[in-house]
């Protein structure tokens, strides 16, 4: 590591112009609330179908359940991620990843990198994926998968999936051991930026949260979601599906839900998610055919994961 | 001549399990290949080794050339082949010219008991080194892996992306591709120690690999992790522990290691030390050291692969990191405490237990029934009924605890430790984490009688609530370890004396159920569910040297666990004696006999009126006194006297079976009737 400690806000330009450079599309955060860039439109919807695509983007994760009213340093429930997708995935793509690490200054030689197997699968999403979180010293950086299946559909080609935790890294490259200490810019803590949100988030989502609105919002977000897809409109049915999750990922934090009614939830925005992707597929074969560059994406035919069940939601 | 061959799979960091499987079946899979193309490879020369980013096939010897083979293609019958005087007819020339032999050449064998002539080709071995490519495509193509991928735009799927193929048949390179990857000699090395090195023969590979700083053997790696650990612990007077069994990760994570030492704040002993090993083994897959004691100290073993020169940096970043792992822990143990057991165990109604059968509420309350029915059968202290109706009513209260959400291998422990700190009885505590006693094969029961009681609720609840749910383990499948659980049943009853009726306790464990809907039927699930037990049982017995028909021919007739036992051994100890022959007499010629009586006339009892016979009035009484000695002898389970006393029957049985003179008359009697009819026709001639 060089004497020189890089700030949280140097962390994210970092990878931001280093991914810049490898010609990726420098997205920005989803509007809609999601619990992981994955859900960004940007991952989900463009791994599918054949075109190439490198996009890079940072993307507040917000996990209500995870949060602990700014009293752990170690649990937000909003905390950002940085995520890189390049369809396919490059063979030299570990190199390029190392390389990412350090352009923000690590001096990887000096270091203990390492690849530990991390399998990644989400059932709501009907994606599943393999590879690895990468340490280093043993810290987990980053989440490094390779894409199999997304919206029940099987990938070609496969996409890599990159996830960056920023405020780990920035963690490590600053010797801080509470994320509320990083300094932000020179004279700003993360702390000063986001202490008071996560302590007041924490009470919306666990104490306060109107639970008859929230099951209402659910049923109105899911027909509407419908209503788009009769209509063919993918992008904004995929938006309703996101407003479905987090209001689930709401009611959960709340313990608004018996078990039964959790995997009713879960298996509600499943279906919508998988009735959007193909939907979106149909049409980009549509469009395809119609251009004289015909594909036909390899549909699945469960929700199979590679071997075994997954458990997360 | 013959000459060394290696393979050499450059992949990027392949999983532990995949590492496993490849070892296990790949040296098979290799030779295998060798043999179907005729290359006498023998089996014991093939080594396949692996690091995370490779994996390697060295054969040793192997032929320049294959083995020539005889080919064999049958022609005509030999009697269509040639003619009476033996010289080859048409058909004979015909089959000669169409396989390009000359017809003296054809020759006769016999094929399934006939002859028939044959055309009889060698073939030329062809040179190894033609057909390893193929063999070299096949090795990479066919590879078995627990869980498979694709990268890219490519089509071959395998456990983690190929990116480098080596392959050399001697001092020659076997040139083939896969996966748009050619073969070529120059090998990777550790990522950031090493280099690209070019491997000159397959005999040098694992040095050439060493010298770029990759121990590719993992043989060799494993034995000096081992010795280095070992090594580690004991200059500082400690032992290391890896009750997760993380070795075989690790292993599979490095491919130069060194061992070192860390350190975490002192202050956190004070968390139970489950706790701190979970949160250095779950993740982090480091290894704690315990002192002579057996305490755990703060003090920790891991291993890098990185460069020892930068090791201080390096420790004190995994340092940093289990302290921040351990410090989440902390706020997680510290929530919990100020939750408190009582309204954790109010909570209970939010989890579930199985979707069929409700939440760990419902599963609570059968676990206090099943507590109650349990201490009144087998009989406890007063005090020790309610600590275990206690202990039951507390026993799930952890599932709802932040770190058993997190750390689901803690659940009991932190049940433990929080009832501890929270003032309950001792053996409250100890009971709430005893309840998943025995926990392995082979393993210990719980040691409290408290514990003791609690463990088997636990144990047939699930047991039966699995065949209720008709989800019992089949085959190879037990994912609720019930079978484990049965076990624990029989091992438990030993231990602590427990008698009890496991029908009534299956029963019991039932009516728990009953309120829920779309469940198997009562009277099924209690048949099988106390035949799963039993057969438990019977194993357990046999393990134990019964011989397995005595087990079987007892388990029927009790449905308690301990006085199964007693009737085994009682059995199979009579059997050796000398009045065994007696017991097998009084039993089997009544038995066959009486296999005559119709089931319609089978209820009046034995009137004495009807005998007419001395020995049918000897033999009645000698059974009423016998069989008041073994039902007494029964009830205080003294199966071996009460085996005697059956056996010594026998003389009063051989009077009644053979008083010769009544026997014989009667004998006499039938046969001048069968012989009376004889005389007017032979019916037993008649058909049907």
């Amino acid at each position: 590591m060089s004497e020189h400690k890089p700030t949280f806000q140097d962390v994210l330009l970092g990878l931001e112009q280093f991914w810049a450079q490898q010609g990726c599309v420098i997205w920005h955060p989803y509007h809609t609330e999601v619990g992981a860039g994955t859900f960004n439109p940007a991952t989900f919807l463009r791994a599918l179908g054949p075109d190439p695509w490198k996009v890079a983007y940072l993307e507040p994760s917000i996990r209500p359940t995870d949060g602990r009213y700014g009293e752990n340093p170690y649990r937000l429930g909003h905390y950002y991620q940085y995520q890189v997708i390049l369809k396919p995935a490059p063979d030299d793509i570990q190199d390029l990843y190392l390389a990412s690490l350090a352009h923000l200054g690590i001096e990887l030689e000096k270091h203990d990198i390492r690849f530990v197997e991390d399998d990644w699968e989400s059932p709501t999403l009907g994606a599943w994926g393999l590879g690895w979180e990468v340490w280093v010293d043993g810290m987990e950086a980053t989440q490094f998968t390779y894409f199999q299946q997304v919206g029940g559909f099987d990938l070609d080609p496969i996409s890599v999936e990159l996830t960056y935790g920023t405020e780990r890294l920035a963690m490590y490259l600053q010797g801080v051991n509470s994320a509320f200490d990083l300094v932000w810019v020179p004279g700003v803590t993360y702390g000063d930026v986001h202490r008071i949100d996560e302590a007041q988030w924490s009470a919306y989502n666990f104490d306060v949260a109107d639970v008859p609105v929230l099951q209402r919002h659910f049923t109105d977000y899911e027909q509407e979601c419908e209503n788009c897809l009769a209509h063919g409109l993918v992008m904004p049915a995929y938006d309703f599906v996101l407003k479905c999750s987090h209001t689930f990922n709401l009611l959960d934090a709340r313990g608004a839900l018996s078990v039964t009614e959790r995997t009713g939830y879960i298996a509600r925005v499943r279906n919508i998610a998988r009735r959007v992707a193909e939907v979106y597929v149909a049409q980009l074969e549509e469009r395809r055919a119609l251009a004289g560059t015909p594909f036909r994406a390899g549909r699945s035919a469960g929700a199979s994961g590679p071997m075994d069940a997954g458990e997360e939601a | 001549m013959a000459r060394d061959f290696l393979l050499e799979i450059g992949v990027e960091e392949i999983p532990a399990s995949a590492c496993t499987a490849v070892l296990e079946l790949l040296p098979g899979r290799v030779t295998g290949l060798f043999v179907a193309d005729d290359i006498d490879v023998d089996p014991e020369a093939v080594r396949v080794l692996v690091s995370p980013r490779r994996i390697a096939v060295l054969a040793a010897d192997v032929p320049e050339t294959q083995t020539p083979r005889e080919n064999l293609q049958r022609g005509p019958a030999a009697e269509v082949a040639f003619d009476a005087a033996g010289r080859p007819t048409a058909a004979a020339q015909g089959f000669a010219r169409a396989k390009g032999v000359p017809v003296e050449a054809l020759q006769v064998r016999e094929e399934n008991g006939r002859r028939f002539v044959f055309a009889v080709s060698r073939s030329e071995g062809r040179a190894t080194a033609e057909l390893l490519p193929d063999i070299c495509v096949k090795i990479v193509r066919d590879m078995y892996f627990p869980k498979n991928m694709r990268w890219g735009s490519r089509d071959l799927r395998f456990s983690r992306p190929v990116r480098w193929l080596v392959s050399l048949y001697g001092e020659e390179l076997v040139p083939f591709s896969v996966a748009g990857v050619a073969a070529e000699r120059v090998s990777r090395g550790h990522r950031w120690l090493g280099r690209p090195v070019e491997i000159t023969a397959p005999s040098a590979y694992v040095e050439a690999l060493r010298a770029v700083r990759v121990m590719v053997d993992h043989v060799e790696r494993e034995a000096f992790l081992r010795s280095e650990l070992q090594r580690a612990a004991s200059e500082r007077g400690l032992e290391v522990l890896d009750p997760m069994g993380k070795m075989n990760e690790v292993l599979h994570l490095v491919e130069w290691p060194t061992v070192l030492p860390g350190r975490f704040g002192e202050e956190h002993l004070r968390l139970p030390a489950e706790v701190l090993i979970t949160a250095m083994q779950s993740h982090q897959r480091y290894f704690p050291l315990v002192d002579a004691a057996g305490n755990l100290v703060n003090t920790f073993l891991f291993v890098m692969n990185g460069d020892p020169a930068y090791a201080d940096q390096i420790t004190a970043g995994n340092e940093r990191v289990l302290e921040g792992r351990i410090e989440d822990a902390e706020f997680s143990f510290e929530k919990d405490l100020a939750t408190g057991l009582e309204q954790m165990a109010a909570g209970l109604h939010r989890v579930v237990f199985h979707v069929k059968i409700g939440t760990m509420k419902d599963k609570t309350d059968r676990l206090v029934a099943l507590t109650a029915h349990l201490a009144d059968r087998v009989g406890v202290a007063p005090e020790v009924r309610g600590w275990a109706l206690e202990a039951a009513r507390l026993a799930k209260a952890d599932q709802v605890s932040v770190m058993v959400r997190e750390f689901a291998d803690l659940e009991g422990v932190m049940g433990e430790t929080y009832a501890r700190m929270e003032g309950f009885p001792d053996e409250v505590a100890t009971a709430i984490r005893e309840q998943f006693l025995p926990d392995a094969a082979g393993g210990r029961p719980p040691r409290t009688t408290t514990g003791a009681l609690l463990a088997t609720a636990e144990k047939v609840d699930n047991v039966v609530a699995a065949f209720a749910t008709s989800e019992p383990p089949s085959g190879s499948k037990d994912p609720y370890g019930l079978r484990r659980a049965a076990m624990g049943m029989v091992v438990i009853a030993f231990q602590h004396g427990f008698a009890y009726d496991l029908r009534a306790l299956c029963n019991r464990a039932y009516d728990g159920l009953e309120r829920f809907s779309g469940l198997v039927p009562r009277e099924s699930v209690v048949v099988q569910a106390v035949d799963f037990i039993k057969e438990r049982l019977a194993k357990f017995l046999v393990d134990n040297g019964i011989a397995r028909d005595a087990v079987e021919a007892t388990l029927p007739t009790s449905d308690d666990i301990l006085d199964l036992r007693r009737r085994a051994v009682a059995l199979a100890g009579f059997r050796d004696t000398g009045a065994w022959d007696d017991l097998v007499t009084v039993f089997s010629r009544p038995a066959n006999l009486a296999k005559k009586l119709p089931a319609h006339a089978a209820g009046p009892p034995v009137d004495p009126n009807l005998f007419t016979e001395e020995a049918e009035r000897v033999l009645f009484a000698a059974w009423e006194t016998a069989a008041e000695r073994v039902a007494d002898l029964s009830a205080a389970q003294e199966y071996y006297e009460a085996l005697g006393v059956l056996a010594g029957l026998r003389p009063a049985i051989d009077r009644y079976f053979d008083d010769e003179p009544v026997r014989l008359n009667r004998l006499r009697l039938l046969r001048q009737i069968a012989d009376g009819v004889r005389a007017l026709a032979l019916l037993e001639r008649l058909q049907g």
